[in-house]
C-alpha cells in the first residue's frame, strides 16, 4: 500500500509543478514617464523632458567631491511616484565610463562620485529585479579639478 | 502498391445474418482512412466512418469488394467471409490525391461546408518545414507571415494572427503565438499526421477566433485504433539553405484493450540563406517536440490520456547585408519557448438509440517564453497557464446528424521584464452550441448556433501615458451557420455557407503599452475596443471523380469592427511616429473599420493518366475597409501548378509557383524625402513602415524527386527518399506581410533530402 501511495506521489508531483504558474507573482510595472535629479536641499539639477531630453544637458562635479542626489520618478500626470514601499525597485546609475564616475546607491538617496578629470555620459535608470523599468537618455557629465 | 485485405463475413445461409466489419489502415502510419468507399459486389455501397470502419450484412462465403479511397491505391479482389472483422492495411498512392474530410468532436468525421484541405503524410513528407504555417502554406487561400523560419503564422484569406486558429488534436495550444510576429505555433509538424486546413469563419465547430479559419494539426496522441502489433515510422531530413538536420521517430502499439503512442521528433538550423546565399543573421534555430498517449480502446469507444513537452530556441531576425532592420534590436533576439501539455479524451458510442457517441475532452498547457536581447538578458518573459474542456453529445436520428455541446476555457497569461508591452491578465470563455446537419436524398442541410462569453481581466490596472482606463472587459455573442449541400451528379456537388463568427480583442490589443523588440514595433492597446463581427457567405463546387477533384470556391466576409494594428504616422512631420520611451520603435495602434474580404480560390488535382498527376492551385484574396481603402498586410494573389509523373518506384515533380505583386497598399501621409526605400541615417535604417509599402511579385520554380525503394519495400521495411529543391532559380522575393520586407528577402534556393522508412 505504501508502495503505491509513494507512486501516485510520485506521479502527481510533475502535475502539481506543472499547475504552478511559471511567472508566479508579478509585480507591477513601474510606469515612469520622467525623472527629476535633485541636489540635497531639493534643489533641482536637471530633469528629463517627456524622457527625451534633459532640461539641463549636464552636470558639472569637481574631482574627488561626490555629488548627494535624490532621484524622483514622476507618472504621466507629472506626480511624484513613491517607491519607497517597493522593496523589488531600484535606482541605478550607468556611465560610459565608469573609471570615471560611479553611483553609490543610500535609502532615500545617493551619491555621484567622480575619479578623476574628464568628460564622461551617464544615465539613470529604475531597476526591477532583473531588468529595468525605465531609462533615461544620456546625461554629459563634466568633471574639473578641485 | 501493397494492399492487404482482410475481410470476415459469416457466411450466407449458414444462420442468421451477420454483420461483417471491414477496418481500414493507412499502410504505413497506420492511421484510420475514414470517408473511403467500399463497393460490395451485389453494389451495395459502403463508406468508413471516423475510425475508419465500415458494417454490412454478410450473404455469402466470400465477398468480392472494390475499395476506393482518395489518397491511396485501388484494391479489388475477393475474400472469405469466415470472420466477422476484416482488416485491411492501403499503402498510400503516390499522388495528392487526399480525402477532403476533417475532424471536428462536433460532428466526427465528413465534408466541410466550407473550402476545405488536408494535408496527408506524403505531402508533409515533402514540405519538411519548421513550421506548420510553411507546411501548408502551398494551399489555395493559404499563406504564411514569416518573422523567421520558426515564427511563422498562417494566413487564410488574408486574416492571420488571433483570427486563424491552430488546434492540436481539436484543442487549443494554449500558446501565446497569435499575439505577435514573432511568436512560433508550439506544433512541430514533424509530428502531425495530417493537417486539416478550414477556409472561412468557422465558429460554429470551433468557437471564437476562426474569422479567418482553422488549421487542425491531426496527430492521435491519444491512440483511437489498437495495433495487433508494434508498428513505428523513422524520418530524417537535411537541408541547404539553413545547414539544418532533423528527424522523428513513432512508435503505436498495443496490449490487450490498451493502446499506446510515442513520438518525438528533433531539428537544428543555423542562420537561414537568402538568394545569393547571403545569411540573415539571427535566425537560427534548434527544438524537439516529444508525446505519448495511452488509452483503453474498446468496440464502443476509447478512453486516454497524453502527454506533450515542447522546447524550442530561435531568433528573430534583425539585419540583412549590414543593414539593420527599421527599428530591430542591433544583436538580435533570442526566443526561448517552453510548452508542457496534458490531455484526456473519451468518447462511447453506444451501439442502439439516437445517441451516435457522448465525447469529451479537456487539455492543461503550461507556457513559458523568454526573449533574449544582446548580452543574454531577458527582455520579455511571458508565462501562461491555459486549460479547456469540451464535452458533447452527438445525436443520429432519421436523416438528422448532429450535436450539442458545451465548452470552457481559461487562461492566465503574465508578462515581465524591460521591454514587457502585455499586461498579465485572466480570460475566461464559456460556451454552449447547438448544430444539426439534415440529409435527404441529394441534399444537406446544415443548422447551428453557439453562444459564447468571454471575460477579460487585467491583473495589473496600472495606466501609463499612453494607456489609460484598463479596466476588466466581458463579451458575449451568438453566432452560427446555416448552409446547404447538394449532390448534382455522383461526383460533383455545390455548396452554399452563411455563417457568423466573432473574436472578442485580445489581451494584448486591450492592454500593450510597451516596446516588442521582436515584432520591431511599440505597441499601445485599446481597453475600449470592441469585438470583431464577421459575416460570411462561400460558395463551393465540388467534383470528386475517379482521375482526381476540383474545388472552386467564392468567398464574402464583412468584418464590423475590425482591429488593425496599424503603425502611427507623424502628419506633422510625415515620419513614423517613434515611441515616447525609448524613441526607437514605429508605435502600432489599434483603431477599428469595417473591413470586407472577398476572393475566390481554385484547387484542381486531376491525374489523366495513371503516370501524370496535375495539381493546379490559385487564390485572388482582397481586403478593403468600407471605403475602400486596402487592408495593411494583406497577401497577393498567386499560382501554383504542380506536375507529377510516376514511374514505378520514381515519382517526379515540377512546381510553377507564381506570386504576383501586391500593390494594394494604404497611402499614407507621407513627406517626399521619407519613402519605402531604406534609407541609412546616423547608422539607423528608416523607411515607411511595410504596410504602406508595394511588394514585388516573382515566379519560383521548385522540384522534387521521390523514391520508393524497392527491396526495403520486399522486405516490409517500405522506404521512401524524397529530395526536393525549393526556389529553385534563387529567385529573390519578398513576404507582402513582413514588417521588414523592405529589407530582407525570403530564402533562396533549398535543397533537402528526407528518409522516411515504416514498419
Amino acid at each position: 500500500m505504501m508502495r503505491w501511495r509513494r507512486a501516485i506521489m510520485l506521479l502527481l508531483l510533475p502535475m502539481l509543478t506543472a499547475c504552478e504558474h511559471p511567472l508566479g507573482l508579478v509585480s507591477s510595472h513601474v510606469e515612469a514617464a520622467d525623472l527629476v535629479v535633485a541636489d540635497s536641499l531639493g534643489g533641482v539639477l536637471t530633469r528629463t523632458e517627456l524622457n527625451r531630453t534633459w532640461r539641463v544637458d549636464s552636470l558639472h562635479l569637481r574631482d574627488d567631491v561626490p555629488l548627494r542626489v535624490v532621484l524622483t520618478a514622476l507618472d504621466f500626470r507629472g506626480d511624484a511616484l513613491d517607491l519607497s514601499e517597493r522593496s523589488d525597485l531600484s535606482f541605478r546609475m550607468e556611465a560610459e565610463h565608469a573609471a570615471l564616475v560611479q553611483w553609490e546607491p543610500q535609502r532615500g538617496f545617493g551619491w555621484i562620485r567622480p575619479f578623476g578629470r574628464g568628460e564622461t555620459r551617464i544615465r539613470f535608470l529604475i531597476w526591477h529585479g532583473d531588468h529595468t523599468d525605465f531609462v533615461t537618455p544620456w546625461l554629459r557629465v563634466i568633471i574639473d579639478s578641485p | 502498391m501493397t494492399l492487404l485485405c482482410t475481410v470476415a463475413v459469416p457466411a450466407f445461409g449458414q444462420g442468421p445474418q451477420r454483420l461483417v466489419s471491414v477496418t481500414l489502415h493507412d499502410l504505413r502510419t497506420s492511421a484510420p482512412i475514414s470517408g473511403a468507399l467500399i463497393v460490395v459486389e451485389r453494389g451495395e455501397s459502403l463508406r468508413t466512418d471516423s475510425v475508419g470502419i465500415a458494417t454490412f450484412p454478410a450473404r455469402t462465403d466470400s465477398v468480392w469488394l472494390d475499395v476506393r479511397a482518395l489518397g491511396y491505391m485501388r484494391w479489388q479482389g475477393y475474400r472469405s467471409t469466415a470472420d466477422a472483422r476484416i482488416r485491411l492495411s492501403l499503402e498510400p498512392a503516390a499522388t495528392l490525391l487526399q480525402t477532403v474530410e476533417v475532424r471536428s468532436r462536433a460532428l466526427g468525421t465528413g465534408s466541410a461546408f466550407q473550402s476545405a484541405a488536408v494535408i496527408g503524410s506524403e505531402q508533409l513528407a515533402e514540405r519538411m518545414a519548421p513550421s506548420i504555417a510553411a507546411v501548408i502554406a502551398a494551399e489555395p487561400g493559404v499563406n504564411v507571415r514569416t518573422n523567421g523560419p520558426m515564427a511563422s503564422q498562417p494566413v487564410i484569406r488574408g486574416l492571420t494572427g488571433d483570427r486563424v486558429l491552430v488546434l492540436e488534436d481539436g484543442m487549443r495550444t494554449g500558446d501565446i503565438a497569435t499575439t505577435a510576429p514573432d511568436h512560433a505555433v508550439t506544433v512541430d509538424p514533424a509530428t502531425a499526421r495530417r493537417i486539416e486546413v478550414i477556409r472561412g469563419p468557422a465558429g460554429l465547430l470551433y468557437g471564437s477566433n476562426t474569422l479567418g479559419g482553422v488549421v487542425n494539426v491531426v496527430r492521435d496522441d491519444i491512440p483511437r485504433t489498437r495495433a495487433e502489433a508494434v508498428q513505428w515510422d523513422v524520418s530524417t531530413f537535411g537541408e541547404q539553405v539553413n545547414r539544418g538536420v532533423g528527424g522523428s521517430a513513432r512508435l503505436h502499439g498495443g496490449v490487450g484493450s490498451l493502446a499506446w503512442s510515442v513520438d518525438g521528433t528533433g531539428r537544428q538550423a543555423a542562420d537561414t540563406r537568402g538568394p545569393n546565399n547571403r545569411a540573415l543573421p539571427f535566425t537560427d534555430l534548434e527544438g524537439f517536440d516529444a508525446g505519448a498517449g495511452l488509452a483503453v480502446v474498446g468496440a464502443q469507444g476509447h478512453a486516454g490520456v497524453s502527454a506533450r513537452e515542447y522546447r524550442s530556441y530561435y531568433g528573430v531576425p534583425s539585419s540583412f547585408a549590414g543593414v539593420t532592420l527599421p527599428g530591430a534590436h542591433d544583436g538580435g533576439v533570442y526566443v526561448d519557448i517552453r510548452r508542457s501539455a496534458a490531455r484526456a479524451d473519451a468518447e462511447w458510442r453506444p451501439e442502439h438509440g439516437m445517441v451516435e457517441a457522448v465525447s469529451v475532452g479537456g487539455n492543461g498547457v503550461r507556457f513559458e517564453q523568454s526573449e533574449f536581447e544582446q548580452g543574454g538578458f531577458v527582455g520579455t518573459r511571458f508565462g501562461q497557464l491555459a486549460a479547456s474542456g469540451e464535452a458533447v453529445v452527438r445525436l443520429r436520428a432519421g436523416g438528422h446528424r448532429g450535436a450539442i455541446g458545451a465548452y470552457s476555457q481559461w487562461r492566465d497569461l503574465r508578462a515581465q521584464g524591460s521591454f514587457t508591452g502585455t499586461r498579465p491578465a485572466v480570460q475566461r470563455t464559456n460556451a454552449v452550441f447547438a448544430v444539426d446537419e439534415y440529409t435527404r436524398g441529394r441534399v444537406t442541410l446544415l443548422a447551428g448556433a453557439r453562444m459564447d462569453r468571454i471575460t477579460t481581466r487585467p491583473l495589473d490596472s496600472t495606466e501609463s501615458l499612453l494607456l489609460r482606463n484598463v479596466r476588466s472587459r466581458a463579451f458575449s455573442a451568438v453566432t452560427g451557420a446555416v448552409g446547404a449541400r447538394v449532390q448534382l451528379t455522383t461526383a460533383l456537388s455545390a455548396t452554399v455557407q452563411a455563417a457568423r463568427a466573432f473574436r472578442p480583442p485580445s489581451i494584448e490589443e486591450l492592454y500593450s503599452a510597451g516596446p516588442h523588440l521582436a515584432s520591431y514595433a511599440y505597441e499601445i492597446g485599446d481597453p475600449g475596443l470592441e469585438a470583431e463581427r464577421g459575416t460570411g457567405t462561400d460558395a463551393v463546387l465540388r467534383w470528386e471523380g475517379a482521375r482526381g477533384r476540383v474545388e472552386l470556391a467564392a468567398y464574402t466576409m464583412q468584418v464590423q469592427d475590425y482591429v488593425a494594428f496599424a503603425p502611427q504616422v507623424d502628419s506633422s512631420t510625415g515620419l513614423p511616429l517613434r515611441d515616447p520611451r525609448l524613441r526607437r520603435y514605429v508605435v502600432y495602434r489599434p483603431t477599428q473599420v469595417d473591413a470586407q474580404l472577398a476572393g475566390a480560390e481554385l484547387r484542381a488535382v486531376v491525374a489523366p493518366s495513371p503516370r501524370w498527376l496535375i495539381d493546379l492551385g490559385a487564390d485572388l484574396p482582397r481586403g478593403a475597409q468600407r471605403d475602400g481603402t486596402p487592408l495593411p498586410a494583406m497577401p497577393s494573389a498567386s499560382t501554383r501548378l504542380d506536375v507529377r509523373y510516376v514511374r514505378r518506384a520514381l515519382t517526379l515533380g515540377f512546381v510553377a509557383d507564381a506570386r504576383y505583386a501586391q500593390n494594394r497598399v494604404p497611402v499614407a501621409p507621407v513627406q517626399e524625402s521619407v519613402t519605402c526605400d531604406v534609407v541609412v541615417r546616423d547608422g539607423e535604417a528608416q523607411a515607411l513602415p511595410a504596410e504602406f509599402c508595394a511588394t514585388p511579385g516573382a515566379l519560383l520554380m521548385h522540384a522534387m524527386v521521390t523514391w520508393r525503394v524497392p527491396n526495403a519495400a520486399r522486405l516490409r521495411w517500405p522506404t521512401t527518399l524524397t529530395l526536393t529543391v525549393d526556389n529553385l532559380f534563387d529567385r529573390t522575393w519578398r513576404d507582402p506581410m513582413w514588417r521588414a520586407k523592405q529589407v530582407a528577402p525570403q530564402p533562396g534556393r533549398n535543397v533537402r533530402l528526407m528518409l522516411q522508412v515504416v514498419r
